[in-house]
């Protein structure tokens, strides 16, 4: 097992995918980051506001929770670029079954969606420092907490795409289908779903939940965090009604999305050790 | 444990892709010691039976044992068997030593061993290039290379003279030969017997997914008997003589020629003098083992039902 873990990374660390994956996240949760601190410095002077707007923290949460796709494309990408290069046989050859080499690949994309959520939190981290100019940086506690469940959540989307990828096979299906789905058939069918009348159903949805799980406690953090002024005000007490009230609390959220990846993950295996390879 | 002894069997394999039979109650055994050729034409299910060998394809019925276990069952396969096959790959960006030591850390080698199979198979100066920028030479090349990692005991190649120049067919042969000699297997697929005749002691001979013979190349040679090709005067009579003589093994041929099977020259021209039948011309055709082996793999496909298309 060891040996086929070892493998893996070697896999990953001999092309360019794993770096290119994780560039645009990193630098989009630094981008988040900033914009938020920039904006939420901007109530100091504006809004005569004595204390920091902690707005930085619910953008790079959504900064993160948007990096984690590409921890899911890279563990596709990786997965079915066996299929698609045909190493896949080689890789076989050299193991001893099927599930093996799955598990090793869901180890080494672990550790890699770690380091895509960590990268991403340190990029984060220093968006929130620039944009607010070193000056009122959000609640350290709140951050951290961000910062791991972000990390979490990104290590099981990575698990997600491995899985996804050895139960889909096909490199341009998988792709398509995670990037379709995600970005374009949830948010319909979530939105067909409440014109119905199910609006408890959208956040049992697997793509609702992964971001829900940072998302959730992100808002719930950031309404905590903000200045008695704002807090009391009228305006904010139904935007936090409406922000927070919809998803489960955070950790429900993360577990459901565990169970669609340990579903994901269950198909690959199965599919896997029928498939062919010819 | 797998049992060490290097034989391969393949017993009652058939396999099935949705209406197509690609291979149907195929049987074999391979010994080690020598170079066993696979044989058949295009089609004839080849490539299916080693990757079903290998445990890349799942058989629809029968199964194979290598050193007496099935695939599946050998722990560290990499040690016990090495494949080259069609449509194996590599990653384009990654370089011959990449590839390799990925599949090195797999099986649980040293990464000296990777240094070892590069310079064995010639690669050594290439291998920090890009696999995408090798020619398919040396992709057969580092394919070999793959295979040879764990210093297995049988060796399986798939058609592995395509894409090599002649310099390169002839290393392989030497390679394999050896290889051989040093007490292990090979199993080496053509779909040319004239490209391994020299190569190989032993065939397995397909077509149409069934057996058509298994034994050593030397009995398939004498098995083929010469025949004798006369072009008489009066075909009927000679026909009649020559049965009358016990030759009734004959063939009229397009041209009008008869073709007598074993017999020779000398035999039929005295035939023909005692029967009074001219004879305008005579030639004694020696074995040839390309028309043996056309005639082992072509025309029968007919006796698979729902074999779609057909090979050659
Ligand atoms: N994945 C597949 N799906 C459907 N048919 C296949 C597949 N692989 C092989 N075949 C069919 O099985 C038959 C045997 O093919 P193959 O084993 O590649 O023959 P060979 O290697 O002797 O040329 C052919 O008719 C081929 O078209
Ligand atoms: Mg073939």
């Amino acid at each position: 097992m060891n040996g086929l873990v070892k493998a893996e990374f070697r896999k990953i660390f001999s092309t360019n995918l794993w770096w290119g994956m994780l560039i645009p996240g990193a630098l989009i949760t630094l981008a988040f980051a900033a914009g938020g601190a920039w904006i939420g410095s901007l109530g100091v002077d504006i809004q005569d506001i004595d204390q920091q707007v902690p707005l930085a923290l619910p953008m790079f949460a959504s900064g993160m929770t948007f990096g984690t796709l590409f921890a899911a494309l890279v563990g596709v990408i990786g997965v079915t670029g066996e299929y698609r290069h045909r190493t896949i046989t080689t890789t076989y050859l050299t193991s001893g079954s099927r599930d093996s080499v799955l598990v090793a690949k869901l180890i080494a994309y672990a550790a890699l969606g770690g380091v895509y959520g960590v990268t991403s939190a340190v990029f984060g981290s220093i968006g929130a420092v620039l944009g607010s100019g070193g000056e009122g940086f959000p609640s350290v506690v709140s951050w951290l907490a961000i910062c791991a469940v972000g990390v979490v959540s990104s290590v099981l989307w990575a698990l997600f795409g491995v899985g996804l990828g050895a139960a889909v096979g096909n490199q341009l299906g998988a792709v398509l289908g995670l990037l379709l789905y995600t970005q374009l058939v949830e948010g319909a069918l979530s939105a067909i779903l409440r014109a119905q009348g199910a609006e408890e159903v959208p956040p049992f949805l697997p793509y609702t939940a992964g971001n829900d799980m940072t998302m959730d406690l992100a808002l719930n953090l950031f309404f905590g965090d903000l200045p008695e002024r704002l807090a009391d005000s009228p305006l904010v007490a139904p935007l936090r009604q409406a922000l927070t009230e919809g998803a489960p609390i955070w950790w429900a959220s993360a577990l459901i999305f565990l169970g669609y990846t340990l579903l994901v993950v269950l198909a690959g295996s199965t599919v896997g050790k029928q498939r062919d390879i010819t | 444990m797998h049992d060490g002894t290097g034989r391969i069997v393949v017993q009652d394999l058939t396999k099935r892709f949705g209406p197509v039979t690609a291979v149907q109650d195929l049987s074999f055994t391979v010994e080690p010691g020598s170079v066993t050729g696979f044989l058949g034409p295009n089609g004839a299910g080849k490539t299916t039976t080693l990757r079903m060998l290998l445990g890349l394809v799942r058989p629809t019925s029968g199964g194979t044992t290598i050193n007496g276990l099935p695939f599946e069952r050998l722990d560290n396969p990499a040690t016990v068997v090495g494949a080259v096959l069609e449509a194996q790959s590599f990653h384009p960006t990654r370089s011959a030593r990449a590839h390799l030591r990925c599949f090195a850390a797999a099986a649980g080698l040293p990464d000296e061993r990777v240094e070892q199979v590069l310079a064995l198979v010639g690669l050594a100066t290439a291998a920090n290039r890009r696999a995408g920028e090798f020619s398919l030479g040396m992709r057969q090349r580092l394919a070999l290379a793959t295979a040879l990692l764990g210093d297995p005991q049988v060796l399986v190649l798939d058609e592995p003279a395509n894409g090599l120049d002649p310099e390169g067919i002839a290393w392989l042969r030497t390679f394999m030969q050896s290889f051989a000699r040093s007490g292990r297997t090979v199993l080496v697929s053509s779909h040319l017997l004239a490209e391994v005749e020299q190569t190989v002691d032993q065939v397995v001979i397909i077509s149409a997914g069934q057996t058509r013979y298994q034994g050593p190349l030397e009995n398939l040679r004498k098995s083929q008997r010469s025949r004798v090709l006369v072009q008489p005067a009066d075909a009927h009579a000679l026909v009649d003589a020559l049965r009358e003589a016990g030759l009734t093994d004959v063939e009229t041929l397009r041209d009008g020629r008869l073709a007598v099977t074993g017999s020779h020259t000398k035999q039929v021209a005295d035939v023909a003098l005692a029967a009074g039948v001219a004879i305008y011309g005579m030639q004694e055709e020696q074995a040839d083992l390309e028309r043996m082996f056309l005639q082992l793999t072509s025309g029968e496909q007919g006796q698979i039902g729902g074999l779609g298309g057909g090979a050659a």
